[in-house]
C-alpha cells in the first residue's frame, strides 16, 4: 500500500478514536470476518468493536500509522492448501459509532470450475479478543458449500463450487461454429 | 428520400421513439398507491407531529436520504451511545401516547406488546441494576426519529429506539418493512405487576420446539456447533447477505416444516397482520430454500443461537455472555436480504 493510499485509512482511524464507539462484551474487542467468494477474488471485511473497558486501548493501537498492515500479517487464507496473498484495499476505512472496519482482498488467477475449499485464520489478538466469521452468499456462479469453524471460530474453512467456465467456453464456440455453417450453407443456395 | 429508404426510416423512427418511452418509464419514479393500513399508519404519524413544538418537529425530522441517521442505531444504552431525535423522557403524556399509537399502527399486537415488554425491561433494568445510573437504562431513554415526511405517496422511514431496541419502520406506498430491527432483552424474564414477561420467550421456545424435532441425522446437519455466538448482521452491517448454514426446510418432514413457518411466523408477524400477509406467503413460498442452524445445547432453557437463512428473510437470535448468564440476556435480528431499509421498494425497477 503506498503512502497516499493509506492516508485516508490514517485519517479514518484517527476519526474513529474520538468516537464514544462501545460494545458487549465490556473487555473484549468483537472482530468478525466476512468471507467473500468470486471467480475472480476472495474478499475479507474485517469488522473491529471494542468493548467499553476496550475503547481507550484500541484507540491507542489503531491510531498507530502501520496498525492496518499488522492486521494484514496476522491474517491467513489458502485455497485448496495453497497459500493465498492478501492485500489491504485502499477502500476508506469505514468507522461507524461502534465499528471500524478493514477491507482485504486475494486475486484468483486461475480458479478452475468445479469443487475448492478455502481456509481462513484469523491470528489478530491485540487484546482480549471475540472472534466471528462467516462466509457472503457467492455471486457470479459461486456456490458456497459446508462452512466449519474451530472452537475460537478464528479459523473458518469453507467448501464450494466454482462455475466451469471452460465448459462455458467451449459452448460458445460450437454455437459460433454452428452459425457459421448456417450463414455459409445459405450463401452456398443463393 | 428514395422510396427504397422509406420502411428503414419508418422502422428506425419507430424504434428510437420505442426506446425514448422505455428509457422515460424506466427513469420515472414509481407512482406509490397507499392501502388503508398506509393510510392509518400516516394519520397516526401526522397526528404525532401536530403534538410536537416546531424545535421539536425540527428535531424529530431527517432526509429519507440521511444514510448515517438511518444507520443510527444500537443495541447499547444511550448512556455509551449516541442516538438522534426526540427522547421519549422529554416528550408530555399526550406526546408519548400519540408516538404508542404510531407504534400500535405500524406493528401487531404481538409486535407492539414485546416492544412495551423489552422497554419495560429496560425500566426493570434501571431500578435494579447498579449500572443503571451510569449507562442510561429506561423507559425514558428511548429515541423516535422520522426519515422523510409522512406520506402515502412517497417514502418515509419512523425509527424507535433505545437499549435492546431498534424498530426502523420503511413506508413505501402501500408496503412496509421492519428490515433491519433488533428486539433484545435483558433481563429475559421479569416480574411486573405480578406477571411473569419473557419479551422474546416465544422466539427461544419455538426454537427450541423445531430443534428438539429433528431426527439424529438432521441434527449433524442442522447444529453447527456446541457452543452459541454473536450476532453477524447485528448493528452496522447492513447491506450483507450470509451464504445459508444448517439443514434446508427441503430436507424437513411436513410436522417439522410447520414448526419452522410457526417460529418465521412469530418474527414476521412483529408487523401489523395487513403488512404482514404477503411476507408470510413469501416465507411460506420458499420453505425448501429456508435455512435453520443452531449452536449450542438443544436442551430447553440452555444458551443457545440459532439462525434462519430464506430468500426473503434473516433472523439470528443470540444469547449475550455479559452479564455472566447467557439465558438472561438476548440479543436478535430481523433483516430481508438485500431490502434493508426497504431498498428493494425504492429502487428503480
Amino acid at each position: 500500500m503506498t503512502t497516499a493510499q493509506s492516508l485516508p485509512l490514517l485519517s479514518s482511524l484517527l476519526a474513529f478514536c474520538a468516537l464514544p464507539a462501545l460494545a458487549h462484551p465490556r473487555d473484549e474487542l468483537g472482530q468478525a470476518s466476512y468471507v467473500g467468494i468470486t471467480p475472480s477474488s476472495v474478499t475479507i471485511e474485517l469488522s473491529l468493536t471494542p468493548g467499553e473497558q476496550l475503547v481507550a486501548p484500541f484507540a491507542a493501537l489503531a491510531a498507530k500509522p502501520d496498525y492496518p498492515q499488522r492486521v494484514l500479517t496476522d491474517l491467513c487464507l489458502s485455497l485448496d492448501g495453497k497459500p493465498l496473498m492478501l492485500n489491504l484495499l485502499p477502500k476508506p476505512l469505514t468507522t461507524g459509532e461502534q465499528s471500524t472496519k478493514l477491507y482485504f482482498s486475494a486475486p484468483l488467477v486461475s480458479l478452475s470450475g468445479g469443487k475448492h475449499t478455502l481456509r481462513f485464520e484469523n491470528h489478530h489478538t491485540p487484546l482480549k479478543s471475540a472472534y466471528l466469521a462467516a462466509t457472503l452468499a457467492g455471486t457470479d456462479g459461486i456456490q458456497i458449500g459446508q462452512q466449519t469453524h474451530d472452537a475460537t471460530q478464528q479459523t473458518l474453512t469453507v467448501a464450494f463450487q466454482a462455475p466451469n467456465h471452460e465448459w462455458n467456453l467451449t459452448l460458445w464456440l460450437v454455437g459460433a461454429g454452428l452459425a457459421g455453417c448456417l450463414i455459409y450453407a445459405r450463401k452456398r443456395r443463393r | 428520400m428514395k422510396k427504397a429508404h422509406l420502411p428503414l426510416a419508418i422502422c428506425l423512427a419507430c424504434g428510437l421513439s420505442g426506446f425514448a418511452v422505455y428509457a422515460h418509464s424506466a427513469q420515472a419514479p414509481k407512482a406509490l398507491t397507499a392501502d388503508a393500513t398506509t393510510k392509518k399508519i400516516v394519520e397516526a404519524a401526522d397526528a404525532f407531529l401536530a403534538t410536537l413544538s416546531p424545535e421539536q418537529r425540527k428535531a424529530v425530522s431527517f432526509a429519507f436520504t440521511d444514510t448515517r441517521q438511518r444507520a443510527n442505531w444500537s443495541n447499547l444504552p444511550s448512556g455509551l451511545y449516541r442516538r438522534a431525535g426526540l427522547k421519549m423522557g422529554d416528550l408530555t403524556e399526550a406526546q408519548q401516547k400519540a408516538a404508542q399509537m404510531l407504534l400500535q399502527g405500524i406493528l401487531s399486537k404481538q409486535g407492539y406488546q414485546k416492544v412495551t415488554d423489552i422497554v419495560n425491561g429496560d425500566e426493570y433494568l434501571r431500578q435494579n441494576d447498579r449500572m443503571g445510573e451510569r449507562l442510561n437504562f429506561g423507559k425514558a431513554e428511548f429515541y423516535l426519529s422520522f426519515l422523510g415526511k409522512p406520506s402515502q405517496t412517497s417514502p418515509w422511514m419512523f425509527q424507535f429506539g433505545g437499549h435492546h431496541l431498534a424498530i426502523n419502520a420503511t413506508v413505501v406506498g402501500k408496503n412496509i418493512t421492519l428490515a433491519p430491527s433488533l428486539p433484545a432483552a435483558q433481563p429475559a424474564k421479569y416480574t411486573l405487576g405480578g406477571k411473569t414477561i419473557q419479551p422474546l420467550g416465544r422466539e427461544m421456545t419455538k426454537g427450541f420446539a423445531l430443534v428438539q424435532a429433528l431426527t439424529p441425522d438432521q441434527h449433524k446437519t442442522a447444529v453447527r456447533a456446541p457452543y452459541f455466538i454473536d450476532l453477524m448482521l447485528g448493528p452496522g452491517q447492513d447491506g450483507k447477505t450470509l451464504a445459508p448454514e444448517g439443514i434446508p426446510g427441503s430436507q424437513l418432514t411436513n410436522p417439522q416444516k410447520k414448526l419452522l413457518m410457526d417460529l418465521l411466523g412469530e418474527w414476521i408477524g412483529n408487523l401489523n397482520d395487513d403488512d404482514a400477509a404477503p411476507k408470510l406467503a413469501e416465507a411460506k413460498a420458499n420453505l425448501d430454500k429456508t435455512y435453520f442452524a443452531w449452536g449450542g445445547p438443544t436442551t430447553t432453557g440452555s444458551a443457545a443461537y440459532y439462525r434462519i437463512t430464506a430468500p426473503t428473510v434473516l433472523i439470528e437470535y443470540s444469547p449475550q455472555r455479559m452479564g455472566g448468564d447467557g439465558t438472561n440476556h438476548t440479543h436478535c435480528i430481523y433483516r430481508e436480504p438485500s431490502n434493508d431499509y426497504g431498498a428493494k421498494l425504492t429502487s428503480p425497477q
